[in-house]
């Protein structure tokens, strides 16, 4: 594997990027769409999703950055929960994608049972329930990706499950999920 | 909830997540990829890279250099530079309990141009030592007016705690009046007024513009 060796030092990567261009373009092809599927998870908007991605695909170009990152896909995903947060550039993202979007209409999210599951949690307990069962990070990975100990990482998911106890239940119990 | 209840909950919400989620359509990573490509940085040759670099250190030591000339400049305005009459004993510093920005440092020298305070400073007399302006001075059409204190006794008898540095530095007395006493040095005049004693009120230091002074006996 390429990632997480750091064995070059720092400098290095100013002045040649270990991962070449093609390498790159692959692996960020390889999860994109499971990372796009978390964002919109993850804040129930397709739109703000997509912007999210795209903001952490330009930010995952840049120099430097590509050497340093153990799995494209939880990072990508925590920059683009960033990203999206960032709502004060929400209005220049639209300007940027808008076209795309009028290429392809966006499918409506409003009967998801998972998102409608996913909107009572809290917004941390979201996104880490979704790194872990849906991007299927380990513990250890999402404590190092949030900054957190592995404690708060288990607790906060743990804390989620107890929520959606009684949900998931009534959904296997005959529960139609309601799908796009 | 125990182990085994964890386990079927996590299974079943990784099952509802991959269902629902895994269902939702997405377009064409390119889509996405291109325009985030072009958003990120333009292809850098190496040795770009390295003068942007360069340059950035260089910018920011010229940063840090300014920044501290800046802080010495205002330092030393601050402190009203080096103390003009070193050998006198009526030098007056800034007391550490007045606001050194706005009290007025006289000078013993009776040029204006030897001021170096931007405040006006009392012509041709010097406060004594342990004695300091308080707050800026008042400046009228007729006249200046300071304020001082020489400690709380002294300040009671602001002409007598006076006198002896009017003396020393050839001030001639035209007199004392009712809580006053006035001073003349050639044309230049100094009033001195006690201090009624309220808190915050401090006795007063007067100089008429020289034309309009009284004559002094």
């Amino acid at each position: 594997m390429l990632f997480g060796l750091r064995k070059w030092p720092l400098w290095r990567h100013y002045l040649v990027e270990r991962v070449n261009d093609a390498e790159w373009t692959r692996l960020l092809e390889e999860c994109y769409a499971r990372v796009l599927r978390a964002l919109i998870g993850a804040c129930g908007s397709r739109e703000a999703a997509e912007d999210g991605l795209q903001d952490a695909l330009a930010a995952a170009w840049k120099p430097g950055i590509r050497d340093d990152i153990e799995r494209p896909d939880a990072w990508l995903y925590r920059a683009g929960l960033r990203a999206i947060r960032r709502s004060r550039w929400r209005l220049r993202r639209e300007v940027r994608i808008g076209e795309d979007r009028a290429v392809a209409a966006s499918p409506s999210l409003d009967r998801v049972f998972a998102l409608e599951l996913l909107m009572k949690l809290s917004t941390r307990q979201r996104e880490l329930v979704l790194a872990r069962f849906f991007l299927d990070l380990s513990y250890a990975e999402i404590a190092a990706q949030w900054s957190i100990t592995v404690g708060t990482a288990t607790s906060t998911v743990s804390q989620a499950l107890a929520k959606l106890r009684n949900d998931l239940q009534k959904e296997e119990a005959g529960w139609t999920s309601k799908t796009v | 909830m125990d182990e085994q209840d964890r386990l079927v909950l996590e299974q079943r919400l990784a099952d509802v997540l991959r269902r629902d989620l895994g269902s939702l359509s997405v377009r064409p990573f390119a889509m996405y990829n291109e325009s985030a490509r072009i958003l990120s940085v333009q292809p850098v040759h190496p040795l770009q890279r390295l003068l942007s670099i360069a340059g950035t250190a260089v910018a920011v030591v010229l940063l840090i250099g300014a920044a501290l000339g800046a802080a010495v400049a205002l330092r030393e305005l601050r402190s009203g530079g080096p103390p003009a009459n070193p050998g006198a004993s009526a030098t007056v510093s800034p007391s550490p309990s007045s606001t050194p920005s706005t009290t007025p440092i006289s000078t013993p020298s009776p040029s204006p141009s030897a001021v170096q305070s931007p405040a006006p400073t009392a012509i041709g007399f010097v406060l004594p030592a342990g004695c300091s302006y308080v707050g800026s001075p008042v400046v009228g059409t007729d006249q200046t007016q300071w304020q001082f204190r020489c400690g709380s006794a002294a300040d009671t008898n602001a002409r007598g705690a006076l006198a002896p540095a009017f003396t020393q530095q050839g001030w001639v007395s035209c007199g004392a009046g009712l809580a006053n006493a006035t001073w003349a040095k050639g044309t230049n005049r100094l009033i001195v007024s006690e201090g009624s004693g309220a808190p915050g009120e401090y006795p007063k230091l007067s100089q008429p513009r020289p034309g309009i002074a009284t004559a002094c006996p």
